[in-house]
Protein backbone atom coordinates (compact mmCIF):
# COMPACT_ATOMS: atom_id res chain seq x y z
CA UNK A 1 0.00 0.00 0.00
CA UNK A 2 2.99 2.09 0.35
CA UNK A 3 3.37 2.89 -3.35
CA UNK A 4 -0.36 4.16 -3.18
CA UNK A 5 -1.48 2.30 -6.34
CA UNK A 6 -4.76 0.17 -4.83
CA UNK A 7 -6.01 3.51 -4.11
CA UNK A 8 -5.28 4.86 -7.37
CA UNK A 9 -6.52 1.35 -8.75
CA UNK A 10 -10.22 2.11 -6.24
CA UNK A 11 -10.14 5.56 -8.00
CA UNK A 12 -9.95 4.19 -11.38
CA UNK A 13 -12.79 1.75 -10.78
CA UNK A 14 -15.15 4.45 -8.96
CA UNK A 15 -14.99 6.39 -12.68
CA UNK A 16 -16.11 3.16 -14.34
CA UNK A 17 -19.60 2.27 -14.49
CA UNK A 18 -20.67 -0.82 -12.70
CA UNK A 19 -23.91 -2.89 -12.13
CA UNK A 20 -22.42 -3.81 -9.00
CA UNK A 21 -23.60 -1.35 -6.37
CA UNK A 22 -20.11 0.37 -5.01
CA UNK A 23 -19.13 -0.53 -1.23
CA UNK A 24 -19.33 2.55 0.51
CA UNK A 25 -22.89 3.62 -1.15
CA UNK A 26 -25.89 2.93 0.20
CA UNK A 27 -26.26 0.75 3.19
CA UNK A 28 -22.48 0.32 2.98
CA UNK A 29 -22.38 4.18 4.27
CA UNK A 30 -23.98 3.21 7.22
CA UNK A 31 -21.48 0.40 7.82
CA UNK A 32 -18.56 2.63 7.37
CA UNK A 33 -20.32 5.23 9.82
CA UNK A 34 -20.13 2.32 12.62
CA UNK A 35 -17.46 0.94 11.19
CA UNK A 36 -15.61 4.28 12.13
CA UNK A 37 -17.45 4.61 15.40
CA UNK A 38 -16.02 1.20 16.36
CA UNK A 39 -12.60 2.26 15.98
CA UNK A 40 -12.68 5.25 17.44
CA UNK A 41 -14.50 3.44 20.77
CA UNK A 42 -11.96 0.20 20.70
CA UNK A 43 -9.07 2.93 19.99
CA UNK A 44 -9.74 4.80 23.25
CA UNK A 45 -11.19 1.97 25.07
CA UNK A 46 -7.97 -0.01 25.13
CA UNK A 47 -5.44 3.07 25.15
CA UNK A 48 -6.67 4.09 28.24
CA UNK A 49 -6.47 0.71 29.75
CA UNK A 50 -2.78 0.16 27.99
CA UNK A 51 -1.54 3.56 29.44
CA UNK A 52 -3.24 3.19 32.83
CA UNK A 53 -3.79 -0.59 33.96
CA UNK A 54 -2.06 -2.58 31.23
CA UNK A 55 -0.46 -5.29 34.16
CA UNK A 56 -3.82 -5.86 35.83
CA UNK A 57 -5.00 -7.82 32.61
CA UNK A 58 -2.26 -7.97 29.82
CA UNK A 59 -4.34 -10.60 27.54
CA UNK A 60 -7.34 -8.80 27.88
CA UNK A 61 -6.01 -5.38 26.72
CA UNK A 62 -3.31 -6.89 24.42
CA UNK A 63 -6.99 -8.10 22.90
CA UNK A 64 -8.33 -5.29 22.84
CA UNK A 65 -5.59 -3.59 21.58
CA UNK A 66 -5.58 -6.02 18.41
CA UNK A 67 -9.66 -5.33 18.25
CA UNK A 68 -8.65 -2.15 17.67
CA UNK A 69 -5.91 -2.59 14.89
CA UNK A 70 -8.29 -4.43 12.96
CA UNK A 71 -11.11 -2.43 13.45
CA UNK A 72 -8.51 0.99 12.02
CA UNK A 73 -7.94 -1.46 8.85
CA UNK A 74 -11.20 -2.62 8.41
CA UNK A 75 -12.55 0.68 8.04
CA UNK A 76 -9.18 2.30 6.14
CA UNK A 77 -10.20 -0.90 3.34
CA UNK A 78 -13.84 -0.49 3.20
CA UNK A 79 -13.45 3.33 2.58
CA UNK A 80 -10.90 2.46 -0.20
CA UNK A 81 -13.19 0.06 -1.74
CA UNK A 82 -10.66 -0.77 -4.41
CA UNK A 83 -9.80 -4.56 -5.57
CA UNK A 84 -7.18 -5.39 -3.23
CA UNK A 85 -8.40 -3.04 -0.53
CA UNK A 86 -11.35 -5.01 -1.22
CA UNK A 87 -9.76 -8.16 -0.44
CA UNK A 88 -7.86 -6.77 2.85
CA UNK A 89 -11.01 -6.36 4.08
CA UNK A 90 -12.78 -9.51 3.82
CA UNK A 91 -9.73 -10.91 6.12
CA UNK A 92 -10.40 -8.29 8.49
CA UNK A 93 -14.16 -8.89 8.94
CA UNK A 94 -13.35 -12.30 8.72
CA UNK A 95 -10.03 -12.44 11.18
CA UNK A 96 -12.93 -10.16 13.40
CA UNK A 97 -16.11 -12.71 13.26
CA UNK A 98 -13.36 -15.39 14.39
CA UNK A 99 -11.84 -13.43 16.95
CA UNK A 100 -15.42 -12.18 18.24
CA UNK A 101 -16.52 -15.92 18.33
CA UNK A 102 -12.96 -16.80 20.41
CA UNK A 103 -13.18 -14.05 22.77
CA UNK A 104 -16.95 -14.40 23.52
CA UNK A 105 -16.30 -18.39 23.88
CA UNK A 106 -13.02 -18.13 26.22
CA UNK A 107 -14.81 -14.97 28.28
CA UNK A 108 -17.41 -17.41 29.31
CA UNK A 109 -15.87 -20.50 30.10
CA UNK A 110 -12.86 -19.40 31.56
CA UNK A 111 -14.29 -15.50 33.30
CA UNK A 112 -10.54 -15.35 35.18
CA UNK A 113 -8.47 -14.80 31.66
CA UNK A 114 -10.65 -11.55 31.26
CA UNK A 115 -11.10 -9.60 34.83
CA UNK A 116 -11.52 -6.60 32.93
CA UNK A 117 -14.03 -6.33 30.04
CA UNK A 118 -13.11 -6.05 26.62
CA UNK A 119 -14.93 -4.93 23.03
CA UNK A 120 -14.97 -8.39 22.26
CA UNK A 121 -16.12 -9.91 26.00
CA UNK A 122 -19.09 -12.02 26.02
CA UNK A 123 -19.64 -12.11 22.15
CA UNK A 124 -20.09 -8.08 22.50
CA UNK A 125 -22.98 -8.18 24.44
CA UNK A 126 -21.54 -4.99 26.64
CA UNK A 127 -21.98 -2.89 22.96
CA UNK A 128 -25.26 -3.92 22.31
CA UNK A 129 -24.14 -7.03 20.66
CA UNK A 130 -22.95 -4.58 17.52
CA UNK A 131 -19.66 -6.51 17.13
CA UNK A 132 -20.88 -10.10 16.27
CA UNK A 133 -23.52 -8.48 13.43
CA UNK A 134 -21.37 -5.93 12.33
CA UNK A 135 -18.40 -8.65 10.68
CA UNK A 136 -21.40 -10.55 9.43
CA UNK A 137 -23.10 -7.35 7.91
CA UNK A 138 -19.52 -6.48 6.33
CA UNK A 139 -19.02 -9.42 4.62
CA UNK A 140 -22.68 -9.86 2.91
CA UNK A 141 -22.06 -6.33 1.77
CA UNK A 142 -18.88 -7.25 0.68
CA UNK A 143 -20.25 -10.46 -1.53
CA UNK A 144 -23.11 -8.27 -2.34
CA UNK A 145 -21.05 -5.57 -4.21
CA UNK A 146 -17.88 -7.84 -5.24
CA UNK A 147 -16.80 -7.10 -9.23
CA UNK A 148 -19.37 -9.17 -11.54
CA UNK A 149 -22.23 -9.79 -9.01
CA UNK A 150 -25.22 -9.01 -10.35
CA UNK A 151 -27.63 -6.71 -8.97
CA UNK A 152 -30.96 -7.70 -7.51
CA UNK B 1 -25.53 16.94 39.55
CA UNK B 2 -26.68 17.25 35.40
CA UNK B 3 -28.89 13.71 35.47
CA UNK B 4 -32.05 15.71 34.57
CA UNK B 5 -30.33 17.36 31.24
CA UNK B 6 -28.41 13.89 30.18
CA UNK B 7 -32.20 12.49 30.48
CA UNK B 8 -33.16 15.18 27.83
CA UNK B 9 -30.20 14.65 25.65
CA UNK B 10 -31.24 10.82 25.14
CA UNK B 11 -34.57 11.76 24.24
CA UNK B 12 -32.90 14.52 21.97
CA UNK B 13 -30.70 11.76 20.24
CA UNK B 14 -33.56 9.27 19.78
CA UNK B 15 -36.13 11.69 18.96
CA UNK B 16 -33.58 12.43 15.71
CA UNK B 17 -33.22 8.17 15.21
CA UNK B 18 -36.96 8.18 15.18
CA UNK B 19 -37.54 11.42 12.69
CA UNK B 20 -34.62 10.60 10.40
CA UNK B 21 -35.83 6.85 10.41
CA UNK B 22 -39.22 8.43 9.01
CA UNK B 23 -37.51 9.60 6.43
CA UNK B 24 -35.86 6.61 5.92
CA UNK B 25 -38.82 4.29 5.83
CA UNK B 26 -40.70 6.80 3.60
CA UNK B 27 -37.53 6.36 0.84
CA UNK B 28 -36.42 10.18 1.20
CA UNK B 29 -32.74 11.07 0.86
CA UNK B 30 -31.48 13.84 3.80
CA UNK B 31 -33.20 17.08 3.63
CA UNK B 32 -33.07 20.18 5.75
CA UNK B 33 -35.30 18.16 8.73
CA UNK B 34 -32.39 16.32 9.24
CA UNK B 35 -29.87 18.70 9.29
CA UNK B 36 -32.01 21.02 11.18
CA UNK B 37 -32.81 18.01 14.02
CA UNK B 38 -28.76 17.29 13.96
CA UNK B 39 -27.89 21.25 14.80
CA UNK B 40 -30.49 21.41 17.58
CA UNK B 41 -28.81 18.35 19.05
CA UNK B 42 -25.46 19.79 18.32
CA UNK B 43 -26.63 22.94 20.10
CA UNK B 44 -27.45 20.67 23.06
CA UNK B 45 -24.44 18.92 23.04
CA UNK B 46 -22.60 22.49 23.11
CA UNK B 47 -24.64 23.51 26.42
CA UNK B 48 -23.96 20.45 27.73
CA UNK B 49 -20.59 21.17 28.00
CA UNK B 50 -20.78 24.91 29.02
CA UNK B 51 -23.35 23.37 31.98
CA UNK B 52 -20.32 20.79 32.71
CA UNK B 53 -17.19 23.08 32.19
CA UNK B 54 -19.22 25.77 35.03
CA UNK B 55 -20.19 23.38 37.63
CA UNK B 56 -16.05 21.85 36.73
CA UNK B 57 -15.13 25.39 37.75
CA UNK B 58 -17.42 25.22 40.71
CA UNK B 59 -15.80 22.25 42.34
CA UNK B 60 -18.45 19.77 41.49
CA UNK B 61 -16.48 18.01 38.59
CA UNK B 62 -17.01 15.09 36.81
CA UNK B 63 -15.93 11.69 38.94
CA UNK B 64 -14.12 10.07 36.07
CA UNK B 65 -12.59 13.63 34.88
CA UNK B 66 -10.67 11.94 31.73
CA UNK B 67 -13.70 9.88 30.13
CA UNK B 68 -16.17 12.18 31.01
CA UNK B 69 -14.45 14.67 28.99
CA UNK B 70 -13.20 12.30 26.42
CA UNK B 71 -16.61 10.90 25.99
CA UNK B 72 -17.87 14.59 25.65
CA UNK B 73 -15.82 16.22 23.41
CA UNK B 74 -16.08 13.02 20.49
CA UNK B 75 -19.91 13.11 21.45
CA UNK B 76 -19.26 17.03 19.66
CA UNK B 77 -18.02 15.96 16.53
CA UNK B 78 -20.65 12.81 15.74
CA UNK B 79 -23.72 15.03 14.44
CA UNK B 80 -21.61 17.23 12.37
CA UNK B 81 -20.02 14.22 10.53
CA UNK B 82 -23.22 12.21 10.32
CA UNK B 83 -24.42 15.00 8.86
CA UNK B 84 -21.66 15.83 6.66
CA UNK B 85 -21.31 11.69 5.71
CA UNK B 86 -25.30 11.60 5.01
CA UNK B 87 -25.31 14.55 2.73
CA UNK B 88 -22.79 12.36 0.84
CA UNK B 89 -25.25 9.43 0.36
CA UNK B 90 -28.39 11.13 -2.49
CA UNK B 91 -30.18 8.01 -1.33
CA UNK B 92 -32.84 7.30 1.39
CA UNK B 93 -29.10 5.18 3.16
CA UNK B 94 -28.61 8.59 4.38
CA UNK B 95 -30.94 9.44 7.20
CA UNK B 96 -29.91 5.94 7.92
CA UNK B 97 -26.66 7.25 8.46
CA UNK B 98 -28.41 9.64 11.00
CA UNK B 99 -29.95 6.84 12.71
CA UNK B 100 -27.31 4.70 13.68
CA UNK B 101 -25.09 7.65 14.81
CA UNK B 102 -27.65 9.60 16.99
CA UNK B 103 -28.82 6.15 18.28
CA UNK B 104 -24.73 5.35 19.36
CA UNK B 105 -24.78 9.12 20.58
CA UNK B 106 -27.90 8.11 22.94
CA UNK B 107 -25.45 5.18 24.49
CA UNK B 108 -22.81 7.33 24.78
CA UNK B 109 -24.60 9.84 26.59
CA UNK B 110 -25.73 7.27 29.38
CA UNK B 111 -22.44 6.62 29.90
CA UNK B 112 -21.43 10.31 30.35
CA UNK B 113 -24.05 10.72 32.76
CA UNK B 114 -22.74 7.12 34.46
CA UNK B 115 -18.65 8.71 34.51
CA UNK B 116 -19.88 12.24 35.60
CA UNK B 117 -21.74 10.47 38.73
CA UNK B 118 -18.91 7.60 38.96
CA UNK B 119 -21.05 4.78 38.85
CA UNK B 120 -21.36 1.85 36.63
CA UNK B 121 -18.82 0.39 34.28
Amino acid sequence: MADGSPARRAAAADARPSAAPALRTGPGRVLIAVYVIFTIAAGSRSTVQITDRFEQAPLAFSLSAAAAVIYLVATVSLVLAGRTSRRVAVVCLGTELAGVLAVGTVSLLWPGLFPEPTVWSHFGTGYLGIPVVLPVLGLLWLRRTRPGARED
Amino acid sequence: MIGWYTTALITASLLVAGWSGIQWARGRAMGWSDLGALTVLEVALLAQLVVSVVLTIAGEGPAEPATFWSYLVTLLFFPPAAGWWGLMERSKWGPAVIVAVTLVMSVMVVRLGQVWEGVGG
